[in-house]
């Protein structure tokens, strides 16, 4: 549907579509708590779903509503969600990744610091695994672990 | 006088003159502050610890990370001091992996820590620099408000001394044309307490642009400054030193150049107002343009390369509200328009200085060619 908007120009911009990946995620993201984090891709629709917001949130983001989850000023690829923890859709490859590890070096931060607790999970392609980033935060989070 | 120009300003439209007298007067008040607690000193490299230390100690959310800031002490001590006292849990030596610790430092930021992130040179940045626009700069209006980046990004910036191109460019008019960051450059030991503690406390994303020659410079600073509540307003210049017949304006290392140029001119009857930004974005243009209005001069100085610069924006903020009052074409003076060459002859010649500031400022009073 969000493919057929998108070519009679309903929808504009980028629009890119996570067909038959959904089951992924999807599986992922029913074990975490509300106060679990997802970080996600520019393919972030379905995480968005998956974590809670609304279809109607969602559906009106694609098209730059007000009535979208970023009141039409994110877009497409970038979905946030403060109320479902989810800290974005990133447009460029590998951006989430270092983002994901920072959120999950908040969890270790907020045991061992502030007392507090809670996980996040980063989505991300095979191509992905190219980025420079990935290694870094592999790195990162072996050694503050 | 102060008839004369309440007269033209109503005339114009512009700025009452009793509004003009009311900010000479305080900036006057701060002066006379400044000079009257010159009894302590403190270096910047001070002033900078003692800032991070009071706030992390008063926000167990505050924490430290960048490359040998822990056991090393910082690259130029800044950090001194600091793994001791708050342990490895808050203070973190990174890997040399820039892209790698800024997106988790930001990652942090939106969950709901303050990263203090260090960069060892502004000019290894770049090397992050997605991090710092795409995912802290944007992400407050992305995501129509819902997620908070109170990250402060912090580290030398500008030409040290014979470091060669790579490692001496100044970023100021690059970070500062981006929405939704905010861009700092403090000049005194002051202004590195009083805009790093501002900076720790605000809730979105700051760029900290220090000097690594003003680290180990001294200067007045008074018991108001060393108070550990003291904050500056961002978006508020100072006015170094008053004057009335060319307004001089700059940013970090190049104010002490200002005053230095304020002085030699002073001795050929010109009196220099020096204005000290303090913040780059968002810039301080009713400052600016109310010190012009009452000049009718502009002089501007900077270290960066010259096209599209801090200095560009001042000219082009100057003319668009104060071109009736200028009486002189505006002046701008940049760093060469050239990567900056090792040879330390080449290195000054390739930078302002105090002679370039002074011959500006009397082209702009019609005094030399």
């Amino acid at each position: 549907m969000c493919a057929q908007m998108y070519y009679r120009g309903k929808m504009f911009g980028f629009v890119h579509l996570y067909n038959g990946q959904e089951a992924v995620s999807t599986g992922f993201i029913k074990l975490l708590t509300k106060s679990d984090s997802v970080v996600s891709t520019y393919c972030d629709h379905v995480h968005a779903l998956s974590k809670g917001v609304s279809a109607r949130a969602v559906m009106s983001e694609l098209f730059g509503k007000v009535t979208g989850c970023c009141r039409g000023q994110g877009g497409s690829m970038h979905m946030f969600s403060k109320e479902h923890n989810i800290l974005g859709g990133f447009a460029f490859i590998g951006e989430g990744i270092p983002v994901a590890t920072g959120a999950a070096f908040t969890s270790k931060y907020k045991r061992e610091v502030l007392k507090q607790d809670c996980d996040t999970v980063a989505f991300f392609g095979d191509g992905t695994c190219n980025n420079g980033q990935f290694y870094e935060c592999l790195n990162m989070a072996a050694l503050y672990k | 006088m102060w008839g004369i120009l309440g007269r033209r300003a109503v005339v114009n439209g512009g700025i009452s003159a009793s509004s003009l007298r009311s900010r000479v007067r305080s900036s006057s008040v701060s002066a006379r502050s400044y000079a009257a607690a010159g009894s302590k000193e403190m270096t910047v490299r001070d002033a900078l610890n003692s800032a991070i230390d009071e706030e992390m100690s008063a926000d167990p959310k505050v924490f430290v990370m960048g490359e040998e800031v822990g056991q090393y002490q910082g690259a130029y001590k800044i950090t001194k001091g600091l793994l001791e006292k708050y342990g490895p849990e808050r203070v973190y030596d990174t890997p040399i992996t820039e892209a790698g610790f800024t997106g988790i430092g930001v990652g942090a930021a939106y969950a709901g820590l303050k990263p203090v992130v260090e960069f060892m040179t502004f000019n290894f940045s770049m090397q992050a620099i997605d991090h710092i626009i795409n995912s802290a700069a944007k992400s407050n209006y992305m995501s129509a408000g819902q997620i908070n980046v109170p990250i402060v990004f912090r580290g030398p910036n500008g030409a040290a001394a014979g470091v060669g191109a790579q490692h001496s460019q100044c970023y100021a008019a690059w970070y500062a044309s981006v929405p939704g960051l905010k861009v700092l450059a403090p000049y005194s030991a002051e202004d590195a307490r009083g805009l790093l503690k501002a900076a720790i406390r605000d809730p979105d994303p700051v760029v900290f642009l220090e000097n690594e020659l003003l680290y180990g410079e001294s200067f007045p600073i008074s018991e108001e400054a060393l108070d550990s509540s003291f904050c500056l307003p961002i978006g508020k210049a100072k006015i170094e030193r008053e004057g009335k017949d060319v307004t001089i304006t700059t940013f970090s290392k190049m104010v002490g150049f200002a005053l230095k140029a304020a002085e030699k001119l002073a001795e050929e009857g010109i009196s220099a107002e020096v204005i000290n930004l303090r913040s780059i974005r968002p810039l301080d243009r009713a400052t600016i343009n109310a010190s012009v209005r009452k000049t009718s001069r502009l002089v501007t100085v900077e270290e960066g390369f010259p096209q599209h610069g801090v200095c560009a924006e001042i000219c082009a903020s100057v003319v668009e509200e104060s071109f009736s009052y200028l009486d002189a074409p505006v002046e701008r003076i940049a760093g060469a328009d050239v990567p900056m060459p090792y040879a330390a002859n080449l290195e000054r010649l390739a930078l302002p200085q105090v002679e370039d500031i002074v011959r500006a400022a009397k082209r702009a009073c019609f005094r030399s060619k």
